[in-house]
């Protein structure tokens, strides 16, 4: 059981995926295959980012002036396509963060755990 | 190896084939991209070319779905209305308060109307004056990026306006009603008409 735990990745709800993708920019710039990566990185290899949602849900932070995506060159490599979270982004970060805090609290008071982990 | 990345990269162009040429390049590039980078991550990871590129196809999910996806991406339809919804809701207000307006102006003599003489003269006479009323109503309500009260105040009054007179003209005047088609579509025309040269005009002054 404790093994079958430790193991397993899920894979991320559709909400949930833009809030992720403008916290890893907010860290800083990086082209989609370094998001996906990211995000997998930093949670422990339990989220698993499908490609196939990415860059939809790319699109639609783009639309809503978000991120920002350009073309660029580095050395050798072939060029990629580099997004840069924008000040309307970080306000959206924001306001995300808030609303997920908000809920996480609701779900651990509702089973059993303590209901300020969120904000501590 | 490579069949499978562009028979699954051509299945996306195709449900892209709406998109602008240079936006379904980019997009089909960043996936290319995208997709390469797996590829070598899988191969470095022990796997053998095909497996390795099955494995990222996989990953990335059905094709048809993604280009689905990225035409339309999550949230279209609402940035469509909260972008557009003001003047579609303003566009419809007015032709249809301009076609209000010509069925009581018929109703009380102003316009003439001679069934059973000549039903072009008819025709003339109706798109003449709701040319005319459109272009007022244009002048009057020009499209601004931002809502004023001013805005708001005549789309009140022509919803009212026109939710009256659909009333009233299927209640009191049915003979009236076969025209509707025709002063929706003269506003319609003369109304959009009218505002395009009303923005040519102002911005001609600003210069």
């Amino acid at each position: 059981m404790q093994s079958t735990e430790k193991n397993s990745s899920r894979d991320l709800a559709k909400g949930d995926i833009p809030t992720l993708i403008l916290a890893v920019l907010a860290q800083g710039s990086c082209h989609g295959y370094a998001i996906a990566r990211e995000v997998e990185r930093r949670s422990g290899e339990v989220f698993r980012l499908r490609e196939g949602s990415l860059y939809p849900a790319l699109r639609a932070l783009e639309a809503d002036d978000a991120i920002t995506g350009e073309w660029q060159k580095t050395g050798n490599a072939p060029p990629r396509r580099v997004y840069s979270i924008t000040a309307s982004g970080h306000k959206e970060l924001a306001k995300r963060t808030r609303a997920w805090k908000q809920y996480a609290k609701a779900v651990n008071v509702l089973i059993g755990g303590k209901p300020d982990v969120q904000s501590a | 190896m490579c069949n499978q990345l562009e028979k699954y990269l051509s299945q996306i162009e195709k449900q892209l084939a709406a998109l602008p040429i240079e936006q379904r390049q980019d997009e089909l590039r960043e996936i290319r991209s995208h997709l390469e980078m797996m590829i070598e991550e899988n191969v470095a990871s022990g796997f053998d070319a095909d497996e390795a590129v099955a494995k990222a196809l996989k990953q990335f999910g059905a094709a048809d779905k993604l280009g689905r996806d990225l035409k339309f991406p999550p949230g279209s339809n609402r940035r469509f209305l909260q972008k557009y919804w003001f003047r579609v809701f303003r566009f419809l207000a007015s032709m249809l308060a301009a076609s209000l307006i010509v069925i009581f102006s018929i109703r009380s003599g102003l316009i003439p109307y001679f069934p059973s003489i000549s039903p072009s003269l008819n025709s003339s006479c109706i798109l003449v004056v709701t040319f005319l009323l459109s272009w007022t109503i244009a002048v009057l309500n020009p499209s601004r990026k931002r809502i004023s009260l001013f805005d708001l105040c005549v789309t009140f009054c022509c919803t009212i306006a026109t939710l009256a007179g659909i009333f009233l003209s299927f209640t009191s005047f049915p003979q009236f009603s076969n025209n509707m088609t025709l002063f929706t579509v003269a506003a319609m025309v003369a109304g959009e008409g009218m505002r395009h040269w009303q923005k040519m005009w102002q911005s001609t002054v600003a210069n």
